[in-house]
């Protein structure tokens, strides 16, 4: 197999469940968002000759992204993939915490999407960067704003607990 | 609380309701992938061409660079602007990322540029702190109202009108990353004009305009928002 190939599945396997996770938060569902993982890996396995070099997971998270919003957009509206208007990723399972879940509520969902490519798909800032095409300074400033947002409640929990 | 303890607690936060369940299945990836017919690695077919053209085109930049002003009596202008296209791998939308790379340059420079990277835009430059020299500060758009779309303009933030959803993508894109832009190309339907304001360096004597003043209004072309060219009596 080519070396693009094989980092292909490499990054599968070692992320598959980040992905997964990550994605949920977009499609609304874990089994959508299965497929919308399957999908991105099997157009980027496809396509890797057009791959054109710099972090493989984040060229792959592009490809995801779009799937995943694809299958979003067909659920609720049926329009075409029009990333902004269906950008409004939300914890998967709000009752499971409540508190955080309204709290990410609370932040723009770019943000939340930064936050979530950070902590479900464990994204360093290199990676969320280039999946998202900012610089990584965008990326730690829009953490580190997330991070305010959420003192309030981080704060509660750390009294409570 | 420092950063890091910020960051640990949301990581537990967030590890406590990840679903750890690992239903990945590698083979059904490569089976979707043979099912659209994987091209196996391909060599694009220009690339022969291109190496047979590489010593070529060496011998010709060396022949410029050591002729210089001899050839090209006006030696042609620094680009005001940085524009690489980028096409997206699956929709193969194209879109062309724009950063200010001389925010003293001409705007007719700078609308030249656009012009040749296929976006007919107006920029004009704004005095502001060294700070915020070449950021994106500003963006509208003007067209006219054909089919389908509405008579009245849409506001950014709308989300309802390609125009809306267009101007608002833009929008954030400055909130968030002010030295770049990225606009899909061809612009939206019922958009004629791009409308941008860049940060340039005031000049001697001349008050910097800040983010939090009022919009600046001395230039010829921008007016934020959606301006219908047709909707005027």
């Amino acid at each position: 197999m080519d070396e693009v190939g094989d980092a292909i599945e490499r990054a599968y396997r070692d992320r598959y469940v980040g992905f997964r996770n990550a994605l949920a938060t977009i499609t609304g569902n874990r089994e959508s968002a299965r497929d919308a993982v399957q999908e991105a890996f099997a157009r980027a396995y496809r396509d890797r000759a057009d791959f054109r070099g710099g972090s493989l997971e984040a060229w792959i998270w592009r490809i995801a992204f779009r799937v995943a919003l694809g299958q979003a957009n067909v659920k609720t509206t049926g329009a075409s993939n029009e990333v902004n208007g269906a950008l409004d990723p939300s914890v998967l399972d709000p009752e499971l915490d409540p508190e955080l879940a309204r709290a990410l509520r609370s932040l723009p969902p770019r943000r939340r999407l930064i936050v979530f490519l950070r902590y479900f798909a464990d994204f360093d800032y290199s990676q969320i960067a280039a999946a998202c095409e900012i610089s990584e300074g965008t990326v730690a400033a829009s953490l580190a704003q997330a991070r305010t947002q959420l003192k309030q409640l981080l704060e509660s929990e750390g009294v409570r607990r | 609380m420092t950063e890091s303890d910020a960051d640990r607690r949301i990581a537990s936060r967030f590890a406590a309701i990840a679903d750890r369940k690992d239903d990945s299945d590698w083979h059904d990836v490569l089976r979707r992938a043979e099912d659209r017919g994987v091209p196996h690695p391909r060599r694009p077919p220009l690339r022969r061409v291109a190496i047979a053209a590489a010593p070529a085109a060496a011998i010709v930049t060396a022949v410029l660079l050591l002729a210089g002003d001899a050839i090209f009596p006006g030696a042609p202008p620094e680009r005001a602007l940085a524009i690489t296209h980028d096409a997206d791998p699956v929709t193969k939308e194209d879109s062309v990322r724009i950063r200010v790379v001389n925010a003293g340059a001409d705007p007719d420079q700078m609308n030249a540029e656009l012009r040749e990277a296929g976006i007919n835009a107006c920029v004009e430059t704004v005095p502001v702190t060294r700070d915020s020299v070449g950021d994106w500060l500003g963006v509208g758009a003007s067209g006219g109202s054909p089919d389908g779309l509405p008579s009245e303009p849409p506001e950014p933030g709308s989300g309802d009108f390609p125009v809306g959803r267009f101007l608002e993508t833009l929008a954030d894109q400055i909130d968030e990353h002010p030295k770049f832009i990225t606009v899909s190309i061809p612009l939206p339907r019922g958009v004629s004009r791009l409308e941008l304001q860049v940060g340039r360096p005031a000049e001697p004597g001349e008050e910097p305009v800040s983010a939090e003043g009022p919009i600046w209004a001395g230039g010829p072309c921008f007016r934020p928002g959606f301006s219908n060219e047709n909707s005027t009596p």
